[in-house]
């Protein structure tokens, strides 16, 4: 089965290499011929996608059209540069030759698109996502939720439309260029699809700063609901889950895991000890080393392959979620899955603490259907696949717990299809 | 490997000639002080083998024959070891200057060498520090120095806050200013040497970790210079800030691999920790490199060597090191501490990130935190060690005590008998005494004499408290070493308040400190301009900025002058002759003094204060009578301050008799231009 | 006399460099080790087998208590002991065997054994080993108690004895050299492995730091089309990892790196892992680098095959009770920086270098003999090792 699949990968790797191969060369001729021209373009091209990972996409660029000339960057900019191209040429194409394309369905980052019609708070959040400044599926979806009410208040509708038909217009434009800049994560689509349906249901008889103080509430009131109520509830039932004298490990740095133990520790008076397993090139266990530290909480920390060394004392695995897809499995932060693994193989109880918001109703069997990779202006090196997630199977999750509850991960699409209507 | 052909030797500086591991040091020689229980010493060593050096100097001053017996029954005497090691005792140095002399005299170096100080633990690649050093020299003849520094950050447990500020080009990697430690707040900074560089880099994030790549220059500008006493303030300072001799200095900052000191208490503590955590690795407890250690490594930085006897309920906490043939009683927890050989823990005794030497015996229910116990100290039941505590060797603790925060003890009669370390024993009397009075020096309690901790009002920091009294001590050092008797006899009274804290509420007395601190500070910044032959301009400004700053009387920059160019013509006339001196000096100083009087009161002083400082001197009534003279001839004296001082009763000191002759001279010279 | 200084003075260096961390590697070590005992056997006059055992025995003390996680170390002089007995046993007249194996590897069922006292070899090691300090205790110990009634030039020790004692010599020493040319031939095991591995294979090797691993694909890459993909190995060998698979590349193997957190979401495509074992334990088990335990893992989630590549000289008599007290636990600066002040003042860091991976995560453990399972790797070690070795030292790492 493997080996079929890997024949087949391998075939179309060949063929995607030869197309490539072709590719550049009909680029590097076209470049001698008009120079100037394609250097200024490549040029452009190549600060475009400065952050690109060149090298990875160069495979699967050559099929997908739009972005046919970042291909040609490695190549051309080859060529330009040297004085005998040939050998250069031939390097590059050895190379692309032994290059590997593990996630090839997978888009690479993209350069944000830019639109007249955009609001300045919508980029200034595309831009900030892009380089993961803001980052958690909760926090970007708040962050996008205020720049949303933000867009609402300076709207100003045609003087030949009405408002809710030519704000859903207006709306789509700003999601389009919040998702050129980053992916959407499921939290994020889940709060626009609500948010469209309050814009489409807005009745046409109302004023347009009514319908406008209507949205900017009604964000107000999802923000606080589906987020900020939901999290505390969250932590209310997580960090009972904590004993004296535990010890918890956690993974990356969901904020909602993080409040948990915090409260644990400072409300409740519990004394426990964390472990905290990191992974590069995001570093993000830093980040909570930090946070919990500044409380108090004794802290150890390593990275994930010496995982196997400390999870001996280990009580509890708490993880966050970037979102629950609906036949059970967790997606979440690339290395939870090896975790879960580690935990479950040890009978370590894996809590996954997961506001409803997040809640997927696709399906996933792996992490090479859907994934994103990592921006590489965090630490750039080409050559490593750098996805952002990965899918942990239900059967190592223990416990799922919401704000509406603490359910097993297969309960999932039993939240989604009993709870549509309150969701 | 291409060391091995470049046959590098090694200076080790065991001295820092600084008082700051007292008392400790009052009967170890710093570098054999155990560290996570092994030597000092043993660290740079180890460090110095994997520089593949081939010679080892040992410069030992306190202690030394301790130090050499030690080298002699170690390890580094065997066939194996791949360098010589050789132990200079230097009984009669009274600094690192004159430490560097005598190797200047012995002659031993013979090419570019490592200088380093005896107290280092480091593990970088050293390859790469020397690949730099012969690359920067190739490219600059005139460099004679490369110093090693490790990259850290200000407030880190390993940085001693006295390390100074380096200004370094941050292209060539040249150190254009160093500014010592912490407590100048302002920097000097010849601003017109950094507008020459595009990029400049203001590091105060740095360990100084005291490895320097010397060239053979180095010895030989301490011997030219002879009042340099620190490698640091005075040796790089005067390097960086003399135009004429036009040598550099380069930093090689490295940000990977473990470099740090031991310079004090705080970067002992610092340093333990490290190792203790693994920074340091393959420097770890668990190499037992030093032979005759066993420790095995466990889980949570726990280290114990063999036949440790651990009671069934007491808690090993983490990151702590247990030696052979060492117990600990039931219930009692240890934690983060290093406990040495022999040491016995009793019952309910908590021991909480402490450095226990070896044959330390914990009492039941005694609470040691934070504190450094030495060899043989006892702490009795009940009794309590509070952080930053201090036991020399021998002590008891008696029963039910508190020991406060930051204090030190000390035995005395102990260390009457080996008080061989010269200027040091001076400044660490008062601590000596204070436990001494009460029970022949061995016992501890609470109704002894107080320990006089400053700290009391901020206890929340006493670390830096603790490392800011020592700072008081380290500037006292280096004025000692300017030998003026004078300073010395006014130095004494103030060695009684020991209340330099950094409280700001000025009382008289404070005031007075200030003054005596202002003629310190001024004094050497003159002896600084003569050294590196400043401009008198530039002389002034230091002054004024001193003086503004200390908010010191005009009398006292006038007092601090006069010091240092007396003083500066005393260790001139062995050279030349007296007059020739005295009137060169004056007359290039003359602007300065001129600057520096105002009027006929000051006139006067200035004379008086020549006088005072001429008393006792070699001939001293020579260099009065020609500096008056050449004053006069300068037109900073006036006849009438000459009169006024000369009608001035005499000090008492016999030093007059050729100015009698001059003053009776100028008066008929008058008459007779007045009879014309 | 000289060079009996000379050998001291080289055991003392070869300790230090142990300690020192100076030499490291598996292969390394072994092969250092079996190059001093050469010397060591060759520096001195032997008469008999017994005492030969026995000063090797506190030699092999020493040295694994210098550096007790290099096990190779104690590998290669376990190794040793056995040949030694067996050579013994050869050298013994036949009439005098015994059909029975045990009886066989008895030293005192030798001609030479009679010279000896009796077999004192599983005491007499421990009590001297804590005292390390100076290889001059190693003669004293000798001359003084291992040969009791012995003086070295041996008065009555007759010509011929002492002609077979040459002889001895010779003959262990010769084995020690065909052990090393084993070490350093990694030839057989090579082959063996690249029978493991198919056209069009996904491979996935946690285990960059190996040299081995390196040589492996390389070699198994002339003959096999495939693909590597190397995990990072972070933050221990990363260096090391983008080397391996620039090495590869050049050497036009398809191969691609990724993070250690990636590997379960491509075990999915992987068709084989294959790690390099630092040692082989009795019951299977390995160590090896920081992050293959994982990677195995997963592989078991997936049912994909684990391959453990590891000559002989790494299969080790040692059985893992003490999983713990058989890794090392390196720098931790690497983990923290040591510039980040407050990071690195309040966390407690673990940086471990190795991993342990328990005999049901893998499938096949590939030595210089061929494969087999790891269930029937005591059987090899009981071919490799006299039982008698098994320890030697009280305070053996794992031993416990």
């Amino acid at each position: 089965m493997t080996q079929q699949l890997s024949g087949k990968e391998l075939k179309e790797l060949k063929k995607k290499q030869k197309q490539a191969q072709r590719q550049a060369r009909k680029n590097q001729a076209g470049n001698q011929a008009g120079n100037q021209a394609g250097n200024q373009n490549s040029n452009q091209n190549s600060n475009q996608n400065s952050n690109q990972n060149s090298n990875q996409n160069s495979n699967q660029n050559s099929n997908s059209n739009s972005n046919a000339n970042s291909n040609s960057n490695s190549a051309s900019s080859a060529g330009n540069g040297s004085s005998a191209p040939t050998s250069r040429d031939y390097a590059e194409t050895r190379a692309q030759m032994t290059q590997v394309n593990l996630f090839a369905g997978i888009e690479p980052p993209k350069a944000i698109m830019s639109k007249l019609q955009v609001h300045s708070s919508i980029l200034h959040l595309a831009l900030q996502m892009q380089s993961c400044r803001i980052i958690g599926s909760a926090s970007r979806c708040k962050a996008m939720m205020l720049a949303f009410q933000q867009v609402v208040r300076d709207y100003d509708t045609p003087s030949n439309g009405s408002f809710s038909r030519s704000f859903a217009s207006h709306l789509s434009q700003q999601i389009e260029v919040l998702k050129s800049g980053r992916g959407l994560s499921v939290s994020m689509g889940n709060a626009i699809r609500w948010l469209k349906q309050e814009t489409s249901g807005l009745s046409m008889d109302i004023s347009d700063e009514s319908a406008k103080e209507y949205l900017v509430e009604t964000i107000s009131d999802f923000i606080r609901d589906r987020l900020d109520v939901a999290d505390r509830i969250i932590v209310d039932t997580a960090s009972n889950h904590l004993q004296e004298g535990d010890v918890v490990l956690i993974y990356g740095s969901s904020k909602v895991v993080l409040n948990t133990l915090i409260h644990a520790y400072t409300v409740q008076k519990k004394k426990f000890r964390v472990v905290i397993a990191d992974s590069p090139p995001l570093f993000e266990g830093k980040k909570a080393a930090r946070k919990l530290m500044n409380v108090g909480i004794p802290v150890t920390y390593i990275l994930i392959s010496a995982l196997p060394y400390v999870i001996k004392g280990i009580t509890t695995f708490m993880v966050g979620a970037h979102a629950m897809v609906s036949n059970g499995n967790l997606y979440s932060r690339v290395g939870t899955s090896m975790v879960a693994v580690m935990a479950a193989a040890r009978s370590i109880p894996v809590l996954v603490l997961c506001e409803t918001i997040k809640f997927s109703d696709r399906v996933q069997l792996d992490a090479f259907s859907v994934n994103e990779f990592i921006p590489q202006s965090t630490k750039g090196n080409k050559d490593e696949n750098l996805i952002f997630f990965d899918l942990t199977d239900q059967k190592f999750i223990s416990k799922v717990i919401t704000e509406v509850g603490a359910l097993p991960a297969s309960s999932v699409p039993v939240i989604l299809r009993e709870y549509k209507q309150f969701l | 490997m291409a060391r091995s052909d470049k046959n590098l030797q090694a200076v080790v500086l065991c001295d820092t000639y600084l008082p700051r591991f007292m008392p400790l040091t009052a009967h170890k020689p710093r570098c054999l002080l155990p560290l996570a229980n092994t030597p000092l010493i043993e660290y740079t060593l180890e460090f110095l083998v994997n520089c593949g050096v081939s010679e080892v100097y040992l410069m030992c001053c306190a202690h030394a024959s301790q130090v050499s017996e030690y080298i002699k029954s170690s390890r580094w005497v065997s066939p194996f070891v791949p360098f010589k090691v050789q132990t200079i005792e230097l009984p009669n140095t009274m600094s690192v200057g004159d430490a560097m002399r005598d190797i200047d005299s012995r002659g031993i170096i013979t090419s570019d060498f490592l200088l380093i100080s005896g107290d280092v633990v480091c593990n970088i690649d050293f390859d790469r520090v020397w690949a730099a050093h012969v690359q920067r020299k190739n490219e600059d003849k005139n460099c004679i120095m490369s110093m090693v520094l490790r990259k850290a950050s200000a407030l880190h447990r390993t940085r001693s806050n006295r390390t100074g500020l380096f200004v370094v080009d941050d292209i060539t990697k040249r150190l254009v200013v160093y500014q010592r430690s912490i407590l100048q707040k302002d920097i000097d900074v010849d601003s017109s040497e950094l507008l020459k560089l595009t990029n400049v880099a203001f590091r105060n994030d740095l360990i100084d970790c005291r490895i320097d790549i010397c060239s053979m220059d180095v010895p030989a500008l301490f011997t030219e210079n002879f009042d340099y006493e620190h490698l640091r303030d005075d040796f790089v300072r005067g390097v960086l800030t003399s135009d004429l001799l036009g040598k550099t200095i380069y930093a090689h900052i490295v940000d990977d691999g473990y470099a740090a000191r031991v310079e004090s208490f705080k970067t002992y503590k610092g340093v333990t920790k490290d190792i203790v955590s693994r920074y340091s690795y393959p420097l770890v407890v668990d190499s037992n490199v030093v032979q005759g250690k066993s420790y095995m490594y466990q889980r949570g930085h726990i280290y114990k060597e063999r036949d440790v006897v651990l009671s069934q309920s007491c808690t090993i906490g983490m990151s702590t090191i247990i030696g052979s043939k060492s117990s600990v009683g039931d219930s009692t927890l240890v934690q983060g501490s290093v406990i040495g050989r022999c040491c016995a823990i009793g019952n309910n005794a908590v021991v909480e990130n402490a450095c226990l030497w070896d044959n330390v015996r914990i009492e039941d229910g005694a609470q040691v935190r934070g504190a450094i116990l030495a060899d043989n100290v006892r702490i009795c039941k009940d009794a309590v060690i509070e952080p930053g505590a201090v036991i020399g060797f021998g002590v008891t603790v008696e029963a039910g005590t508190t020991v406060p925060q930051g204090a030190r003890i000390h035995a005395k009669n102990r260390r009457s008998s080996s008080a061989s370390a010269k200027s040091k024993s001076k400044s660490e009397s008062e601590s000596g005494s204070e436990n001494g009075d009460e029970s022949d020096g061995y016992g501890y309690s609470d109704s002894s004499a107080v320990i006089s901790n400053s700290d009391d009002d901020e206890p929340s920091d006493t670390e830096d408290l603790a490392a800011l009294v020592d700072e008081m001590y380290l500037s006292d050092e280096s004025i000692v070493s300017l030998d003026h008797r004078k300073l010395a006899a006014t130095r004494k009274p103030r060695r009684k308040s020991r209340t330099m804290s950094t409280t700001s509420n000025f009382s008289a007395e404070d005031a007075e400190d200030d003054d005596e601190e202002f003629v310190k500070e001024a004094i050497t910044s003159i002896n600084r301009s003569i050294v590196d032959k400043h401009t008198q301009d530039v002389a002034i400004l230091e002054l004024n900025t001193l003086r503004m700053t200390m908010n010191a009387p005009h009398e006292k920059v006038q007092e601090a002058v006069v010091i240092a160019l007396v003083s500066h013509i005393g260790h001139l006339i062995t050279q030349s002759d007296v007059k020739s001196v005295t009137t060169n000096v004056f007359t290039t100083w003359s602007p300065l003094l001129r600057r520096i009087t105002f009027d006929m009161v000051g006139q006067t002083n200035l004379a008086a204060q020549i006088e005072n400082n001429c008393a006792g001197m070699l001939q001293g009534e020579r260099i009065l009578a020609f500096a008056l003279m050449t004053l006069y001839d300068t037109d900073v004296i006036s006849e009438n301050a000459v009169y006024a001082w000369h009608k001035q009763p005499e000090a008492g000191s016999q030093v007059r008799q050729l100015v009698d002759q001059w003053v009776e001279w100028l008066e008929n010279a008058e008459e007779e231009s007045d009879d014309e | 006399m000289s060079s009996k200084g000379d050998i001291n003075t080289q055991i003392s260096l070869f300790l230090t460099q142990l300690k020192r961390r100076q030499i490291s590697g598996a292969k390394e070590v072994a092969l250092a080790t079996a190059n001093l005992l050469i010397r060591f056997i060759s520096s001195r006059r032997w008469v008999s087998t017994t005492a030969m055992i026995e000063q090797i025995r506190i030699l092999g003390a020493k040295l694994v208590d210098a550096q007790p996680y290099e096990l190779t170390c104690g590998n290669v002089i376990k190794r040793v002991l056995k040949n030694i007995r067996t050579i013994n046993e050869a050298f013994a007249p036949k009439g005098n065997k015994d059909t029975d194996l045990e009886e066989d590897l008895n030293p005192s069922s030798s001609m030479l054994g009679l010279l000896s006292v009796s077999d004192s070899m599983n005491t007499s090691g421990d009590g001297d080993s804590s005292n390390n300090s100076s290889m001059a205790n190693l003669t004293k110990h000798k001359s003084n108690e291992a040969e009791p009634g012995l003086t070295p030039s041996g008065y009555y020790v007759s010509e011929e004895v002492r002609a077979k004692a040459r002889d001895l010599r010779n003959a262990v020493i010769d084995e020690i050299q065909s052990l090393i040319d084993e070490i350093q031939n990694d030839d057989p095991l090579f082959k063996a492995g690249i029978d493991m591995i198919t056209d069009s294979d996904l491979l996935l090797t946690p285990c960059p730091s190996s040299k081995t691993m390196v040589d492996f694909l390389l070699k198994a890459a002339a003959k096999r089309n495939f693909t590597v993909i190397v995990t990072e190995s972070y933050p221990n060998n990363v260096e090391k990892a983008k080397k391996m698979v620039q090495q590869l590349k050049n050497a036009g193997v398809k191969s691609t790196l990724i993070p250690d957190a990636a590997v379960f979401a491509v075990m999915a495509k992987v068709s084989k892992v294959v790690i390099s074992a630092r040692a082989v334990l009795a019951n299977g088990g390995c160590i090896a680098s920081s992050g293959v335990a994982m990677a195995c893992h997963a592989a078991k989630q997936f049912t994909k095959p684990v391959l453990s590549i590891a000559g002989s000289y790494k299969l080790s008599p040692i059985y893992p009770f003490d999983v713990e007290s058989l890794i090392e636990v390196g720098n931790s600066s690497k983990v923290i920086d040591f510039s980040d002040a407050e990071l690195m003042d309040k966390l407690e860091v673990i940086n471990p270098l190795y991993d342990y991976i328990s005999p049901e995560l893998i499938d096949i453990v590939i030595s210089s003999d061929g494969g087999a399972s790891p269930n029937f790797v005591y059987r090899l070690i009981l071919d490799n090792y006299s039982e008698h070795d098994q320890h030697l030292s009280s305070v053996e790492i794992g031993a416990a």
